[in-house]
């Protein structure tokens, strides 16, 4: 019944659109190229909350992974195991790690396995934009989005011509050395950017172990991560363009042992990864077409011994996945406001991982259509999307979104609610022993009303902006893995209501000769878990583990002439990590100053930086200590 | 005549009424919990939470007295799994498997007196002489041998390790022999390793079934192992029954093989448990069972229609404990009459109770 109805407004809305356009005269459209030219995710992105980083905070940390700039500048919820080497998810909106898709160049690279993405193996300085959109819509991204998306890019400025050389290199506590080399050479017709990264780090940072009741240095943590990210660009033709990037990365880490535990540890991981990814984009007058494809290799290796002495190993597990996309994607604008996407995608991955004794492979293949409206005073758009794939067939997912100005330039207001489901891992399907090939894929919907408030007191001595969201996101069929007899294994277990509010605001304004800019991100967020299969009284209503009522992220940066000294202050409240204890809340202060100098032509950039300057004790995943106060310097020098 | 009687009658009263005040003393004696003294549930915890307690059950007035370990020490909780734990000469050796290490404390008043370590997989502690306890230890995931480790109790020095099968798990000192049983760990075993304490030396290795994993003695001084079954390594299904097997320690040689007909449901391996007479072997094979000691087949009926994590039997009083695991919360310890198998009482206790120390 909702089938049909839905179809049915759908073709009525390419009918009319189609016979109003019949009246217009088809040369007097003109569509910006660059309306047309947008990849589909940016180009929907309006109606959810977007955060992007600037240029200074991307230059900042460019020597960093993406889980070290989102810990330092943001109020969101990450887990890691300790060192900026260590495994960290995150998690968005009260969802968990497996709720977060992580895109590069508009693909999935969330792992096929365990569903998460792994932020420690995603180099900042190898992207142009990483940006955030809470309420990722299910009909646009696909599978595993009930918290959101994390958007990996990379573009060029066609106007940039000749050659650039970017150098920085930085040095820090815990023997930690790190480098990168950015390479630009472009002209009219063809853009090369590369992007060459390295670091290695000791790791062994002093914790207070309270079950040993000493101050010891993490053994067995050391890390390193070397990689490159390589981006070319052709302009085929006036309205048409071919970009290609591939990216080889590995990283080495030694994981230490929980605390309270008498050794050392005796783990190991290894991964590696080689990405590649081609797209043809063409634009005409009112239309676009995209075509692209990727190619994914991934590849991790994990070992244990029971001891450091042990000649053999207790555990030695590989894992490899092959992942193969291509996405198409058609817009046509009917008129200069109205426009509808067209589009498709595609993806087989196989899997050679020890633990499934088999070979495993996944076919998908989905159809989308979105539409989208946009005048000077307000927005609209209404996307759906049907997938099918070797262990399910989503139904028709639809979303809707919408942003309407009520003061023009100052005061707007957005809400979207979006059907979304999340596909059961290679892990939670074929692991031996456990997997459950019936899993059904977790099923729900999100919905966020918020208010944009831009330039508050309309003054351009201060500039004060504010965004307040408000979210409600329902999940079924939550796959837990509970023991059933003998076995663990995943089932389908319970309904969980996520629901919070976020508040943004930035400030900026003079005192002085020095600018001043702050930030500060407040989010009150409560995940309960409303229902489970086997009705747990002692379960049913509780928190879900390791999500903090509230969470807060101020900075203050001032700069004067080309000094600039910013702090930070993080604040987050207790998590549950079992049905009676808590983490306690804990909060952090980091302080970085810079300074842009000449060094005769050439520009050189000098930042140094103290994390945790209070030296405060935390954990983000219980047993695992996180590192105390660490210092850390970093040069870039423009070279060419 | 009549005097006699009265003084009579007045000393006969006088001798009750002492007998009732002293009788009603000794009654007041029974009643509380001395220190520590009682019942302890060992509660692993989740992998990686350090959250593994033990509790004490008072059976007087049918409380739980949790994290007994964190009020004693600081707040500060044994660690990760909480394997097992073993009293004797006024000490408990809590075993704490993920934390690679032995918490030694004092039974009155639960604090630390010691700390061994490191360990790389212990699993359970037992009194061997006078002056000496074993440590079984080792996961075998490499498919190299497991240990038995000889401390000297008043220094704790490590005295010899002993060299045993795969995964060494529960021990059972029965006069000068402590038979171990060798679990497999990670991998698979057979065998029962025996080790004369008065020489540390393996004397026998017995065969028995498939991963066994916990051993009891009867009346007879017979030994009953219980062998959990091996799993595939391909498919990790089922690739033999559980079983139990009876060990007569005179000969040191297997007497009998009870085949179980399918591998038990329970995720864990604490199974059998003696009764208080020493004439029954209770096991749990989905439900609990009662086995005679002297039967040659198994029996049919149920005594307890519920599948537990860990079974035990309270040596006072011949009752039937059950330890329940949940998957999220806490879990639960049932009593259970021997007579009749009905239900005497439940009670809520720390996260996956695995087993029970009785220390009266």
């Amino acid at each position: 019944m909702r089938k049909t109805g839905l179809l049915i407004i759908i073709l009525l809305l390419t009918l009319t659109v189609r016979s109003f356009a019949e009246e217009e005269i088809r040369d007097t459209i003109h569509i910006p190229a660059i309306e047309v030219f947008k990849p589909r995710i940016a180009f929907f992105s309006e109606g959810s909350k977007k955060e992007q980083f600037d240029v200074h905070t991307m230059k900042s940390f460019e020597l960093n992974s993406v889980n070290e700039l989102l810990l330092k500048e943001s109020a969101l919820q990450l887990k890691s195991y300790g060192t900026p080497g260590s495994a960290t998810t995150l998690s968005l909106r009260g969802a968990g790690a497996n709720h977060t898709q992580v895109n590069w160049n508009g693909f999935p690279i969330n792992s096929a396995t365990l569903g998460e993405s792994d932020l420690s193996f995603l180099p900042v300085g190898g992207f142009g934009s990483i940006t955030l959109i809470q309420n990722a819509s299910g009909a646009l991204y696909g599978s595993g989005t009930f918290g959101g998306a994390l958007n990996l890019e990379n573009q060029t400025d066609w106007k940039d011509t000749g050659l650039n050389f970017r150098l920085s290199s930085g040095w820090g506590s815990l023997n930690t050395y790190q480098g990168n080399g950015i390479v630009h050479y472009g002209n009219k017709k063809i853009q090369y950017q590369g992007s060459f990264f390295g670091g290695e780090s000791d790791g062994n940072f002093k914790y207070y172990d309270y079950y040993l009741s000493s101050t010891l240095r993490r053994q067995n943590a050391a890390w390193n991560n070397f990689g490159a990210i390589n981006n070319v660009y052709f302009k085929t033709g006036d309205r048409s363009q071919i970009d290609a990037a591939v990216w080889y990365q590995v990283k080495d880490i030694k994981l230490p042992a929980i605390m309270g535990s008498a050794l050392a540890g005796t783990e190991t991981q290894k991964d590696s990864t080689l990405k590649t990814f081609v797209r043809y984009k063409w634009f005409g007058n009112a239309s676009g077409l995209e075509i692209k494809a990727a190619y994914f290799f991934d590849y991790m290796l994990y070992t244990k011994k029971e001891t450091a002495e042990s000649a053999g190993y207790s555990i030695f597990s590989k894992y490899r996945t092959d992942r193969y996309f291509m996405d198409v994607d058609y817009r046509h604008f009917f008129t200069q406001n109205l426009s509808v996407d067209y589009g498709s995608t595609f993806s087989y991955l196989t899997a050679k991982v020890d633990a499934y004794k088999k070979l495993k492979q996944e076919t998908d293949f989905a159809v989308f259509m979105a539409g989208k409206y946009k005048s000077s005073l307000s927005m609209a758009e209404l996307s759906v999307r049907k997938e099918w794939n070797t262990s399910f067939d989503s139904k028709f997912l639809l979303s809707a979104s919408g942003v309407c100005t009520i003061i023009e330039d100052h005061l707007h207001f957005r809400s979207s609610i979006s059907q979304k489901f999340r596909k059961p891992t290679f892990n939670d399907l074929y692991w031996v022993p456990g997997g459950n090939p019936d899993l059904k894929p977790e099923s729900g919907y999100s919905a966020e009303a918020g208010l944009i408030v831009d330039d508050l007191l309309s003054s351009k001595a201060q500039v004060l902006d504010l965004d307040l969201a408000v979210y409600f996101s329902d999940i079924n069929n939550m796959i837990v893995w509970r023991p059933m007899g003998s076995l663990w294994t995943p089932v389908n277990f319970m309904k969980v209501y996520a629901r919070g509010i976020e508040l943004k605001t930035t400030d900026k304004f003079n005192v002085g000769s020095f600018a001043v800019d702050n930030l500060l991100s407040v989010n009150m967020n409560r995940s309960t878990q409303e229902k489970t299969k086997d009705n747990d009284s002692e379960i049913v209503g509780h928190d879900l583990f390791y999500m903090p009522l509230v969470s807060t992220f101020l900075n203050s940066s001032w700069s004067w002439k080309n000094y600039t000294v910013s702090v930070s202050h993080h604040f987050t409240s207790s998590r549950y990590y079992d049905v009676d204890n808590k983490l306690p809340a804990f909060q952090t202060v980091d302080i970085m100053a810079s300074h842009e100098l000449k060094i005769g032509k050439t520009p050189v950039g000098i930042q140094v930086r103290v994390d945790n300057l209070f030296n405060k004790e935390y954990e983000l995943v219980r047993s695992y200590p996180m590192p105390g106060r660490l210092y850390s310097m970093k040069i870039g020098i423009q070279i060419i | 005549m009549r005097n006699l009687n009265q003084k009579n009658s007045v000393l006969a009263l006088l001798f009750i009424a002492v007998i009732f005040i002293f009788g009603s003393c000794k009654n007041d004696e029974d009643t509380t919990l001395k220190p520590g003294k009682g019942i302890f549930i060992v509660n692993e915890g989740g992998y990686g939470k350090n959250n593994g307690t033990i509790s004490l059950f008072d059976p007087y007035s049918l409380t739980v007295i949790s994290g007994l370990y964190e009020s004693a020490n600081n707040n500060v909780g044994p660690g990760d799994i909480v394997q097992s734990m073993s009293a004797f000469d006024n000490k408990g050796f809590i075993v704490v498997n993920n934390s690679q290490k032995i918490e030694v404390v004092d039974m009155s008043t639960f604090k630390k007196v010691q700390t061994i370590s490191p360990l790389s997989y212990p699993r359970y502690v037992a009194k061997a002489t006078s002056s000496e306890f074993y440590v079984s230890n080792g996961n075998s995931g490499d498919g190299t041998p497991g240990q038995v480790i000889v401390y000297n109790s008043n220094t704790y020095e490590v005295v010899k390790t002993i060299t045993v099968g795969r995964g060494p798990e529960r021990m059972l000192l029965v006069g000068n022999y402590m038979y171990v049983t060798n679990s497999g760990g990670y991998g698979t075993d057979n065998t029962v390793s025996v080790i004369d304490v008065t020489t540390k030396e393996v004397v026998k290795t017995i065969t028995v079934g498939d991963n066994p994993v916990d051993i009891a003695l009867d009346k007879d001084q017979n030994i009953w192992v219980f062998c959990k079954g091996k799993l595939d390594p391909n498919t990790w299904l089922p690739a033999s029954n559980s079983a139990i097997v009876k060990i007569d320690s005179k000969t040191q040689a297997v007497v009998k093989t009870f085949d179980l007909g399918q591998q038990v449901p329970s995720y864990g391996n604490n199974l059998i448990a003696m009764s208080k007479d020493g004439a029954s072997l209770y096991y749990d094979n989905g439900a609990i069972y009662k086995l005679s000691i002297s039967a040659t087949v198994l029996p049919t009926e149920k005594l307890i229609n519920k599948d537990f994590y860990g079974i035990e039997v309270d040596p006072k009083n011949g009752n039937i404990l059950g330890l329940e695991s949940s998957a999220s919360g806490k879990g639960k310890v049932y009593f259970y009459s021997a007579t009749d198998g009905s239900l005497i009482g439940s009670y809520t206790v720390g996260y996956n109770p695995n087993s029970a120390v009785f220390n009266y």
